[in-house]
């Protein structure tokens, strides 16, 4: 652990969604850190619980899901904070969220008031978190954070309905919206999916900008290696509601130890490969999630499949080298981080 | 859920099955989820058998005036229900006392006492008055009836009337199960002809876009500005009231669903639309796969779940319809039987007042349309298994 | 803004003019014509004339034109203001139907309000706490509201007070002022005796209403938007008054197009089963009788109420939802 206390640590978290058809368990034994001034990718294929971890740092987890156990401990400007343990609708908890941790959504039409002007969706951020500001002075700020995120004659668009603008534009607003509380925690849910390839570019060259500008940690959520690489201080694999594989980029590009982690890396295109070989494909597709695999989650898509061993329990997490840790029985003799903890006993209504 | 004890095997078996179940079989399991759709198609199936076997079920001829002496009028004779506890104090098998029909000397109203002295069981499977089943099967085997050893056609017969007798002196309970027959089936014709009108100008309209598509909007706009009951009102007044009963019937029909239709059309309209953009009929197309085979194969099919869904919640719709003009005397009259009809004599407060019984039919009415929703809103949700 | 109501009142004039062309062949549609039916009701009391009397009756009222011709009579005075003549009542029909289309559309109007008023709240609650106990109780509520036909309603309530509460129940005003003159207490009165009327009409659009908006929320609740709205820190009150509210209120602004005429059907009958001084019983015996200028003119107001009606709330759905406006 780094000498400073991080901004976020986040330790065997756990959500569960609670459905008819049995419970879903999309976040199972998370934990991860978030050190101050830091980007943190996660990275997973669809599925894997990256989007409600997410929601479950902001207490947004809609029902029937919940944060059944675990820690997140936020160092914000109300002291150090347990969220899990408290309400999600807590007043503490409520100025917290957007403030301090602030989000950027996934799909910026679906994600902003189709019957609201932009103006009317961010002064209404702003004067929330400044209670002393006029409308006034609202709406000069609104447009100078239009400015700071690039959107061309603010003056104008502040008035304009999110449908009359383009995809790139949406996403700025979006941005825009998420930085209007000048939060410690920006949480960047696969920003860069919704849009063209050409404006991805942008957006990420916005995000750089932004936290080199005001010193922000931020947790990039994606499925996207290539993002990560050229954004993330450190990466987190996720896969079916935990962690496979941790460490700094390097340690997960240049050592991946993961067989999850290594069939990830293999699947992306890149400079340098021979050209017209295949891409590799990761075998199999993430599992039921109402029947997980016994054992280690990966175990029926693993190339190194041990019977007997992968399938019988789940692996504790090894460590790897000073930064990076993984769970995998290949790894078996390294030292261990943390065991494997059993789920809790939970129930829809406990 | 990580031990291996009974209910959670069972919940995991539950849970694959519909993993990879079919869309019929999805369908089929959100609908069993949904209980009061169950319950309503319990309702539904039960009201089509009694529709069916109308004469069996009910103890009593429904046309036929009652037979009467001069002695007994049998007029509006108030709801009875049978007895368990005999005058001597004993639990019995339900029975019956006859009725005395007397006619008080001040109010001149007549009255009907029973006669405790004398009791007749309630039984299953007894004789009574002669029906042909279907048109063709001769039987007088009825349901349930009372056991006094008299014929169907004395006089002196005693009856149980659970629901009372109208001022003709016949059994309204009767008559509202017979009512079944044809307020029922008005439903499902009605719904039938609604869907052929909707599936064709629906698809039409929805597939060629263009002058087609236009008129056939405006035609929708034009029906659907025009409000129905007085539409209906002035249709059905146009029947020639020489017509035998299921002439009149058709007739009828026939009105209700000619204005019902827009509604199922726009809908099915909306839903061609966004099929037509579908990769399986564009390839169609790109095949040159001709027009009637991609509507039939592709499209229609493509519709049916929904449709299916509209179609039970547009049910209710056709027998309100019936029911209203019939009250109104502007439907059927006598001797045919609907809950309409038999409504018509509650139109009178005094009437009501005097024998609320007769408001009686009412209730199938709430509880069919009730059980036609239920089972819509149960369809409806199974139609769009991957929705939630 | 503009350009869109111009285009729509546009739109507007053909929709008329074939509802016009339908309502003017489907009065028609009824064998034998007001002279026939006459003539039977004549010879009913025992009276006789010869065909000659008749075919003179029918020159005088133009009922030998042929159809079309007869039309185009009737849809230019429409047009001019003269609504024609009652053969029935032998007065002119805006004299006939004046003062009782007035109440109709009194009638189906406050039913309108009735129904939004009531259903707002409840839909509103429904779907903010869907699954508890209010809400399952106003769905059961909605269910039977929906299930109960008018004229039924109408009959059980007058069946219950008369007999409970030993009051009549007739007509929309009391007696001292049924046939009074117009006043102010003449309305007041209106007022108090609407409600039953009201309450028979609107139910089971009220029910109808309730459970669009509970579904429409209950969707729009699950929007990405709600959730962004919810990361700001909103508190829960103001973001679903913000915004969810705020777009449920569109299916309730084009509630107008299917709620209107249902309503108006409803006060059709109801005022036939309650006897009330609107045009509904006057319409039932026009047809009856097939007095053609009175329940042509009677069909194409209600026709005109649910067009305009329309037209009203498509302007107000394009001030809610600029997607429209913009379109």
């Amino acid at each position: 652990m780094a000498p400073e206390r991080p901004l976020l640590e986040v330790n065997d978290l756990r959500t569960y969604f609670f459905t008819s058809l049995g419970t879903v368990r999309a976040v199972d034994g998370l934990s991860f850190s978030v050190p101050l001034q830091r980007i943190v990718g996660i990275v997973g294929e669809s599925g894997c619980g990256k989007s409600v971890a997410a929601r479950s740092i902001l207490g947004i987890i809609p029902p029937p899901g919940r944060v059944v156990s675990g820690s997140m401990h936020f160092d914000g400007d109300q002291g150090l904070l347990d969220l899990a343990a408290l309400d999600p609708h807590d007043e503490v908890y409520r100025k917290t969220r957007g403030k301090e941790i602030s989000m950027i959504f996934q799909e910026p039409m679906s994600a902003l008031s189709p019957v609201h002007t932009v103006g009317d969706q961010l002064v209404e951020a702003l004067m929330l978190y400044d209670e002393q500001l006029t409308k006034e002075d609202a709406r000069d700020r609104c447009i100078g954070l239009l400015r700071q995120v690039g959107i061309p004659s603010p003056e104008t668009l502040i008035d304009a309905y999110i449908f009359e603008l383009s995809g790139g534009m949406r996403q700025r607003v979006l941005v825009a919206m998420a930085i209007s509380g000048e939060p410690k925690l920006l949480i960047a849910d696969e920003p860069t999916t919704a849009i063209d390839v050409t404006i991805q570019a942008k957006v990420l060259d916005l995000l750089r900008h932004l936290h080199e500008e005001k010193r922000m940690s931020m947790l990039f959520i994606t499925h996207n290696m290539g993002v990560i690489a050229e954004l993330a201080h450190e990466v987190i694999v996720m896969y079916l509601g935990t962690v496979a594989e941790q460490g700094s980029v390097n340690d997960i590009f240049d050592n991946p130890q993961h067989p999850y982690t290594q069939a990830l890396l293999e699947s992306i295109p890149g400079i340098g490969v021979e050209p017209k070989t295949t891409l590799q494909a990761i075998e199999g597709s993430v599992p039921d999630p109402y029947r997980r695999p016994p054992g280690c989650p990966f175990s029926n898509r693993c190339p190194s499949f041990k019977a007997g061993t992968c399938d019988a329990a789940l692996p504790p997490l090894y460590r790897v080298s000073e930064s990076q840790t993984a769970r995998c029985f290949l790894l078996e003799g390294n030292e261990v981080v943390a065991e494997a903890a059993p789920p809790p006993e939970v129930s829809a209504d406990g | 859920m990580a031990t291996a004890s009974g209910p959670v095997l069972f919940q995991e078996e539950r849970v694959q099955s519909t993993y990879d179940a079919s869309q019929w079989r999805l369908m089929r399991i959100s609908f069993a989820r949904h209980k009061l759709a169950v319950v309503g198609a319990v309702v539904v199936v039960l009201g089509y058998f009694i529709a069916l076997f109308a004469e069996f079920v009910a103890p009593y001829d429904p046309g036929a005036i009652t037979f009467v002496s001069p002695a007994r009028s049998n007029q509006l004779i108030p709801p009875k229900l049978p007895r368990i506890v005999h005058p001597d104090g004993g639990l019995r098998w339900f029975f019956v006392h006859p009725l005395v029909e007397m006619r008080d000397q001040e109010t001149l109203m007549v009255t009907y006492p029973e006669d405790t002295s004398v009791s007749y069981p309630i039984r299953l499977f007894v004789r009574g008055a002669p029906y042909k089943l279907f048109g063709f099967i001769r039987s007088d085997i009825h349901l349930w009836g009372v056991a006094d050893g008299r014929a169907y056609d004395d006089p002196e017969k005693v009856r149980l009337h659970l629901f009372g007798t109208d001022q003709k002196s016949r059994d309204v309970f009767s008559r509202i199960l017979h009512g079944t027959r044809i307020s029922l089936s008005i439903g499902l014709l009605g719904v039938a002809m609604q869907f052929v009108l909707a599936i064709v100008f629906g698809t039409i309209s929805g597939y060629f876009s263009g002058p087609l598509d236009n008129a056939i909007q405006r035609l929708i706009e034009v029906l659907t500005s025009v409000p129905t009951l007085p539409l209906w009102m002035v249709l059905s007044i146009s029947i020639p009231q020489s017509w035998p009963v299921i002439r009149v019937f058709f007739a009828i029909t026939i009105i209700l669903s000619l204005l019902s239709w827009p509604g199922l059309a726009r809908q099915v309209r909306g839903k061609v639309l966004s099929l037509r953009e579908t990769e399986y009929v564009v390839s169609a197309r790109l095949d040159n796969a001709p027009t009637s085979r991609i509507m039939f194969i592709h499209l229609i099919p493509g519709l049916m779940s929904h449709l299916i869904a509209s179609l039970t919640l547009a049910i209710p719709g056709t027998i309100l319809g019936e029911t209203s003009l019939s009250f109104l005397g502007l439907g059927l009259h006598e001797p045919a039987i609907s809950w309409g009809v038999l409504l018509q004599d509650a139109q009178q407060l005094r009437t009501i007042l005097f024998a609320p019984w007769l408001m009686i039919p009412v209730i199938p009415v709430i509880l069919f349309i009730l059980a036609f929703n239920f089972v819509g809103d149960g369809l409806r949700d199974a139609a769009d298994p991957y929705k939630s | 803004m503009v350009t869109y109501i111009v285009r729509r009142v546009l739109l507007m004039i053909p929709t008329i003019f074939l509802i016009s062309i339908l309502t003017f062949f489907v009065i028609e549609l009824p064998p034998g014509d007001f002279a026939s039916r006459y003539a039977e009701a004549l010879q009913a009391q025992g009276l006789d004339f010869d065909d000659e009397v008749l075919e003179g009756f029918r020159e005088l009222y133009h009922l030998n034109d042929p159809t079309i011709i007869r039309y185009f009579k009737w849809i230019g005075g429409f047009l001019t203001g003269d609504l024609g003549y009652s053969i029935e009542h032998r007065r002119p029909v805006a004299e006939v139907l004046g003062e009782r289309m007035v109440l109709t559309v009194v009638l189906s109007l406050v039913s309108l309000l009735f129904t939004w008023v009531v259903s707002f709240p409840i839909g509103v609650y429904s779907a903010v706490r869907q699954y508890s106990f209010g809400d399952y109780f106003w769905t059961v509520i909605g269910f039977l509201g929906l299930a109960i036909p008018n004229f039924l309603l109408a009959l059980v309530l007058m069946f219950v007070i008369s007999k409970y509460f030993g009051g009549a129940i007739g007509g929309l005003f009391s007696r001292e002022y049924q046939d009074a003159a117009w006043s102010i207490g003449k309305v007041l009165d209106l007022f108090r005796n609407i409600w039953i009327p009201v309450i028979v009409v609107g139910t089971a659009s009220t029910a109808g209403l309730i459970r669009v908006l509970r579904a429409n929320l209950l969707d729009e609740l699950k929007r990405p938007y709600v959730e962004l709205a919810r990361a700001k820190g909103l508190t829960e009150r103001k973001l679903i008054i913000k915004y969810p509210l705020r777009i449920a209120i569109n299916p309730f602004l084009s509630s107008v197009g299917w709620v209107l005429p249902g309503l108006i059907s409803g006060a059709v009958i109801t005022a036939i089963v309650l006897d009330l001084p609107t045009a509904g019983p006057l319409y039932l015996r026009s047809i009856r009788a097939e007095d053609m200028s009175l329940a042509g003119t009677f069909m194409m107001f209600l026709a005109m109420l649910t067009v305009v009606g329309t037209l009203i709330s498509d302007i107000l759905l394009a001030i809610a939802d600029p997607r429209i406006r913009y379109d």
